[in-house]
């Protein structure tokens, strides 16, 4: 999952990236509203975390933006005014959801998980695929039952490949959803982790639960497991 | 007599009164003083004819030959007009054919001067005009007597009662329809006051904060101060509540990132917690206070606003933000429904109602308003548990939460209490028929 955040305060915003990280998050930060915007519009976000009272172009400038061109990532909004007014027109604006400075760290990362997995038409923080199951809010994967041992960029492969079940994800977009913007990249790399997830959870190499498709990327089978998100359809919940 | 019309119509209609009688009276005396003085003449002039054909004996005979009477109504027995003579004891020595019965005089005038005056016989009125004169025969005899002419008053009187009549019949005819005209102008010369009562009261009614229309020199400064006044008052607020957005902004980050820092694990927890503690407390002073801070609470002249629009926006922002857990936000408010109460406390009020609603509630919140006898009901109810036994009054002082299990800013209520109470309205926290928790609220009118 690659997550953006837009904040002018420096320390917040290394807080609130380093929070993130450790939650599984490619993170692209800036404080510049300019920068901001660009970001906002040019990179394969999955989740913008946008304060308001920026300088320059402001939170709602950047969100109209977003959303006057056709992008439905999920938005969520950081305020220090807490006035419905202010609130609701962030919402009105765009906005999927707000979160009032200051706040519990762990209220943005639970926030956060549920817009991104709203977005992707999950309605509960554990998505699962045949007998794999990942659970987002404790960061743990189980295939039958059993916990599975993750590294990082291994667990931004599987969340982005489950969160994408049944389509076709392609090399570059997987880089693009796991890495930084500045991150040095490699796509054989992906093939490394891929490789390496398909011995973890499927060590007999019985279920085979990861697909490679020759030339367009890789798809994870939806599983025979229930996908509650199905009644939803598969467009995501993301207003815009 | 509260009303400017009726004190200028009061006002007219006395003095038009008083120029009526008083014209009427002085009309009447004028013309019956001119009356009078015609009579005086003509009787003057009978008398000089009658004295130029008079002749006295030597032993005081006085003596009027009937064809020489200079009016044929002296010759014809009781016609109205009369003439005699009495000499100096009274007695009378002549009199006109037409005097049946002598006329009798209290006061007889001196020697050269005339007296005109009413005497009053048994029957009808007489003009007379009396005239003292001395009578030297050649032989040197001195009399000495006086001459009445006196005139039948009645037709006199008749002429003068028509006159009066007719004067006071014009008179009150005028007066009335000056009355009118008066009315009429009263209404075309107060009609710019009457559109600016009109406009203020429906200013109220409407979405606007300004007086509309040209108005009279006389109103129009007045008209331009209030709509200063109106629209300085509400660049104030707008002035006042980004300043306090400012400062929220100010604190608030520098905030937010000591709160991360109570989460850094290389603290004790110790150190953390009295962290986190006086963190929330800080928090919450600085909320309650701001949020009181920019309520704009009662105001003259506030424009009402539809109460509706606002719930409904608020229902489909929170929509998201309870995207989650699903909460469904039903507005059941009719679009007349208007109070003249500030967008920015109503969006306050119901925001915060509405969210402690779907945070306690169980997935259903409604939302309910109307107005009855000008007074603004709110309702918002939950499906929640309710507010428990006991602790609904504590809940409306600041700070005070029955539920703390949940997270939040346990603010809500006192917020929303503040800002009834800053529009001197009522809050009460009850149960609704299934259970779940009602805030009900009453604004007054006006």
């Amino acid at each position: 999952m690659r997550a953006l955040v837009i904040e002018d305060d420096v320390d917040l915003r290394e807080q609130v990236c380093a929070q993130l990280r450790s939650d599984g998050f490619a993170v692209d930060a800036t404080g510049e509203g300019e920068e901001g915007l660009f970001f906002a519009c040019e990179y394969p976000i999955d989740i913008a975390i946008i304060d308001l009272g920026l300088p320059g172009p402001t939170g709602l400038d950047i969100i109209r933006e977003v959303r006057e061109a056709g992008l439905d990532y999920p938005i969520l909004i950081l305020t220090a005014r807490s006035r419905w007014q202010d609130k609701v027109e962030g919402l009105e604006t765009g906005a999927d959801d707000y979160v009032v400075k200051p706040f519990q760290p762990e209220e943005l990362t639970a926030r956060i998980q549920a817009l991104v997995r709203r977005s992707r038409g999950w309605a509960q923080p554990k998505l699962e695929s045949g007998d794999i199951v990942l659970d987002t809010a404790r960061q743990e994967v189980f295939v039958a039952d059993e916990p599975v041992e993750l590294t990082a960029y291994e667990y931004r492969v599987l969340e982005h490949l489950m969160l994408h079940a049944g389509e076709v994800v392609s090399k570059t977009a997987l880089t693009e959803h796991i890495y930084e913007e500045n991150a040095e990249r490699d796509s054989n790399v992906i093939e490394v982790f891929v490789r390496r997830l398909r011995a973890k959870l499927d060590p007999e190499g019985a279920r085979k639960p990861i697909e490679t498709l020759r030339g367009r990327g890789y798809r994870l089978s939806r599983g025979l497991s229930s996908r509650e998100a199905d009644t939803a359809g598969s467009t995501g919940a993301t207003d815009s | 007599m509260n009303s400017l019309r009726a004190r200028l119509l009061a006002a007219t209609a006395v003095l038009l009164l008083a120029f009526i009688v008083l014209t009427g009276v002085a009309l009447e005396t004028a013309v019956s003083e001119r009356a009078d003085q015609a009579e005086h003449d003509r009787l003057q002039g009978l008398s000089y004819a009658l004295l130029g054909s008079a002749e006295i004996t030597d032993d005081g005979g006085f003596k009027l030959a009937p064809r020489v009477l200079p009016e044929s109504d002296l010759t014809r027995p009781d016609s109205g007009l009369y003439a005699l003579v009495l000499d100096e004891d009274g007695e009378t020595v002549w009199r006109s054919p037409s005097l049946l019965d002598p006329i009798e005089l209290d006061t007889v005038p001196a020697v050269g001067e005339w007296q005109f005056m009413r005497v009053y016989p048994e029957q009808g009125t007489l003009i007379t005009l009396s005239f003292g004169f001395r009578w030297v025969t050649d032989a040197g005899k001195d009399y000495r007597y006086t001459l009445v002419v006196a005139e039948d008053a009645s037709t006199f009187v008749k002429q003068m009662q028509r006159f009066r009549g007719v004067l006071w019949a014009l008179l009150s005819a005028s007066a009335l329809v000056l009355l009118v005209v008066e009315l009429l102008i009263l209404r075309w010369g107060l009609a710019p006051l009457r559109r600016l009562a009109r406009n203020l009261a429906t200013l109220q009614a409407h979405e606007k904060r300004r007086i509309e229309g040209r108005y009279p020199d006389e109103i129009q400064p007045l008209v331009s101060n209030l709509n200063t006044m109106l629209s300085n008052d509400q660049a104030r607020l707008t002035r006042y509540r980004n300043a306090l957005g400012d400062l929220a902004h100010s604190l608030k980050t520098p905030m937010a990132v000591l709160r991360g820092l109570a989460e850094d694990e290389r603290l004790e927890e110790n150190q953390r917690r009295p962290l986190r503690n006086q963190l929330a407390r800080m928090n919450d002073i600085l909320d309650y206070q701001l949020q009181k801070a920019a309520a704009a609470g009662k105001r003259s002249l506030t424009a009402s606003i539809a109460i509706a629009p606002i719930a409904e926006k608020l229902g489909r922002a929170l929509t998201k933000v309870y995207a989650e857990s699903g909460t469904r936000f039903r507005v059941h408010i009719a679009p007349e429904v208007k109070a003249p109460i500030d967008e920015g406390d109503l969006t306050e009020l119901l925001g915060t109602l509405m969210d402690n609603a779907a945070k306690y509630g169980n997935g259903e919140v409604d939302v309910r308003a109307e107005t009855r006898d000008g007074d603004l009901h709110l309702q918002i109810d939950d499906n929640g548990q309710g507010f428990g036994d006991g602790s609904t009054e504590r809940l409306l002082e600041r700070g005070v939460r029955a539920d703390t299990s949940r997270e939040g800013q346990g603010l809500g209520l006192a917020v929303a209490a503040e800002i009834v109470r800053s529009y001197t309205g009522e809050i009460t926290l009850t149960h609704c028929e299934q259970g779940g928790a009602r805030v009900a609220i009453v604004l007054p009118a006006g």
